[in-house]
């Protein structure tokens, strides 16, 4: 803004604020507001936030207060596509102003825990390959008729 | 000119929150549960990269929690809010223009009109949209013609739709000023408008 436009008149009625807009221009004003309107419309969908940003950002802001490390991770669990949701941590205690939604989350969050621990998947493994090499050696020898 | 707009959130319980907020987060999550939609589309409109947006977006929450605890609001929250992410999206523009290191403020490096180039592309996606929006042909041509200050005040209005006191805020302007502004911006509009149509006969 160029400094001489405060306290410039006007060129329609009114003091200069909330002035009622000069005849003329207010087909154009009608017509601009109904393309706004419009383009608005027309964008929605990608000038919402998602529900994944939404709740990750408030909770980060939210955790400041506490001094607490961004309370991010429990809430990013809610929405993260299964297959890249981490293992909980044990420790993981729901802050007071969070206590709902960690309620609802952490059942979901266990879930997408693996069922096996690594070592037993080694171990199964290894009893797979193992039953393999005694058939193939009992073929070999004959103990098992072909 | 209907400039007054009806306030979605009341200025006395707004401001009681903002008072309450400085040291109750619940506080602070009920206004951000009601500017981050108005927020984030107004810098989605203008930065078309879903990530950066919300890079954006998180700078600007993160500044105004800041001053929120501190008690160094000036104004009230939704104006400071859109100043902020106005200004989040020139610098951006600025930062896609040049390598500026992280820390350093991108306009203190500002050099002639670069100011008035990156607050230029800062809006050229929202006048892309707003453009494609408009049913005539001249008044979407007549659009690209007037000056760069006359477009941002007319997305404010039109596009982005902000209250006066928010629009203000994102203009950098008091009231008398900005309503200065829109009627020349109409004005000039309307020029090119007369123009593009004798062209077009």
């Amino acid at each position: 803004m160029r400094p001489e436009d405060v306290g410039a008149p006007l060129d329609g009625p009114g003091d200069g604020v909330d002035a009622p807009l000069a005849a003329d221009l207010r087909p154009l004003d009608l017509e601009l507001e109904q393309s706004g309107a419009r383009a608005r419309r027309m964008l929605h969908g990608r000038t919402q936030p998602t529900n994944y940003f939404a709740m990750d950002l408030r909770a980060r802001l939210l955790g400041t207060y506490s001094g607490d490390e961004p309370a991010g991770s429990a809430t990013l669990d809610v929405t993260a596509p299964r297959g890249r949701a981490p293992a909980p941590k044990a420790s993981a205690q729901p802050r007071r102003s969070e206590t709902a939604t960690l309620t609802q989350v952490m059942p979901r969050v266990a879930m997408a825990a693996p069922s096996l621990s690594v070592s037993a998947r080694w171990g199964l493994l290894a009893a797979a390959v193992a039953t393999g090499l005694v058939i193939v050696g009992a073929l070999g020898t004959g103990a098992i008729p072909r | 000119m209907a400039l007054v707009t009806v306030r979605r959130l009341d200025a006395t319980r707004e401001q009681a929150l903002v008072a309450g907020a400085r040291t109750d987060p619940l506080a602070f999550g009920k206004l951000y549960d009601e500017y981050l939609p108005r927020i984030y589309g107004f810098i989605a409109r203008r930065v078309e990269d879903r990530a950066i947006a919300e890079e954006l977006t998180a700078a600007t929450f993160t500044r105004a929690l800041g001053a929120v605890r501190d008690d160094d609001l000036p104004g009230s929250l939704g104006g400071f809010l859109y100043r902020v992410a106005a200004t989040a999206v020139v610098d951006h523009a600025r930062r896609s223009r040049r390598s500026i290191p992280p820390g350093v403020r991108a306009s203190d490096l500002d050099q002639g009109d670069d100011r008035r180039v990156a607050e230029a592309i800062g809006s050229e996606a929202a006048t892309r949209a707003f453009a494609a929006a408009v049913d005539r042909d001249v008044l979407r041509r007549a659009l690209q013609t007037i000056p760069e200050g006359s477009r941002r005040v007319l997305l404010i209005r039109y596009f982005d739709a902000l209250e006066v006191d928010e629009a203000c805020a994102a203009l950098g302007a008091d009231r008398r000023a900005f309503t200065i502004r829109l009627h020349r911006a109409l004005r000039s509009l309307r020029g090119a408008l007369e123009q593009e149509t004798s062209n077009a006969a």
